[in-house]
């Protein structure tokens, strides 16, 4: 099967949901890493070669205006795509924030600061980076933090931390109940 | 630069002062005591086993009959014990990435990386920046990386205030600091990153009519 994805975020996320969830399935390439646009502008194509074989397209869906059927008859049209598309409200990171515990321990922060209902985060990535401005863990703030007044959305080594901790610690299981379009991309990849 | 490092025999070349190419690099490996070295090298070997496919270990070795240095490396192979090649047999991208990361383990002073990227698959460049910083962390010592790299430079944990565009004009170059300029700032700040805000700054503007030169 074939993943395409935004960026290496929602590539460590999709991996481990697979793995999890369907060990079954090899993986055999990974496409994507160019933003949502990308995707979005290969949407057919993607379909298209879903018909031969098993492609899993994740992405965020970014703003609440929209919801995850509106965004897939406009990337797809009316037809269902044979692709497995699954979206994450409002951001994969809503997903990584879902495994509550885990989530909080890497943070440093207490678990009470993490909501109950993750799907209901306006911004997840902002959200972890503001959580992270409160850890208790010095590498955590430098890594994940911007500077003052800086232009980057996230800290130097955002990607890397997030990503070594959706592999190594991360369980979506753990997270089901707790964001709601997680729980759907679960159920939906394991009926697959 | 990996090719003076593999014909270093045949060209036996006069070292620049500072040595910019980077030619006595092996000499600078050997000098170092040899617990700095080894904790070094295990640095590399993890970052190398990630980033090189088949390379499984890599150790410093003085070769026995002449007594100079070497770097060499274990990649798996289906015959036992075949796989061991030196610098020498290194491909450039192997070479690059070692120089690169033992550059930066190496000292606390500045340290200037000409396009880091060369000779590298995009996705190892694309790691390069959160690297570089995590890297120089516990130094705190200021690197400065020059490059066209859409790949190093689209990460988002990039600052605008930290990279400057470099535009050649008729009156010489022009250096801005890419969050001051005014398009730039407003993509940034809509959640674009460095590479994809800033880099097309730099391109050339007759770039596309290059293809139809006869």
């Amino acid at each position: 099967m074939i993943l395409a994805v935004e960026d290496i975020v929602t590539e460590a996320v999709a991996k481990k949901l697979v793995t999890t969830v369907r060990p079954d399935l090899a993986i055999t390439a990974v496409i994507g890493h160019r933003g949502k646009g990308y995707i979005q502008g290969r949407a057919r194509e993607l379909n298209r070669s879903a018909a031969s074989l098993k492609v899993l397209i994740l992405t965020d869906l970014d703003s609440p205006s929209t919801c995850p059927p509106e965004l897939r008859a406009s990337w797809f049209g009316t037809t269902m795509p044979h692709a497995l598309f699954r979206v994450a409200v409002m951001e994969v990171e809503s997903w990584v924030l879902a495994d509550r515990q885990r989530a909080a321990s890497m943070l440093g922060v207490p678990v009470d600061r993490i909501p109950a209902n993750t799907d209901r985060i306006g911004h997840p990535k902002q959200h972890i980076v503001n959580l992270a401005r409160r850890s208790r863990f010095t590498d955590v703030r430098q890594e994940l933090v911007p500077a003052p007044r800086s232009t980057a959305v996230v800290g130097p080594a955002y990607n890397p931390r997030i990503v070594a901790f959706i592999t190594e610690s991360w369980n979506p299981i753990a997270g089901a109940p707790v964001s709601e379009s997680l729980a759907r991309a679960i159920d939906r990849i394991s009926r697959w | 630069m990996p090719q003076l490092l593999r014909y270093a025999d045949q060209i036996q070349g006069r070292i620049i002062e500072d040595d910019p190419f980077g030619q006595s690099f092996l000499e600078r490996v050997a000098k170092t005591p040899e617990k700095t070295r080894r904790a070094r090298f295990r640095v590399i070997e993890g970052a190398l086993r990630i980033a090189v496919p088949q390379l499984q270990q890599l150790q410093f070795m003085r070769d026995e009959a002449t007594g100079r240095p070497h770097v060499q490396a274990l990649y798996s192979h289906w015959r036992p014990n075949a796989g061991w090649q030196q610098e020498d047999q290194f491909s450039d991208g192997t070479s690059r990435l070692i120089g690169f990361l033992w550059s930066l383990l190496e000292g606390d002073s500045m340290l200037l990386l000409e396009e880091p990227e060369l000779s590298l698959n995009a996705g190892i460049v694309s790691h390069m920046a959160p690297l570089i910083y995590r890297l120089q962390k516990s130094r705190r010592r200021q690197v400065l990386i020059s490059t066209h790299s859409d790949a190093l430079l689209t990460e988002q944990g990039i600052d605008g205030r930290e990279v400057l565009v470099l535009s050649p004009t008729p009156e010489g170059t022009e250096v801005e600091v890419a969050a001051d300029i005014a398009d730039v700032r407003a993509l940034l700040d809509a959640g674009l990153t460095v590479g994809e805000a800033a880099l097309p700054k730099t391109r050339p503007t007759q770039a596309s009519l290059l293809s139809l030169i006869d």
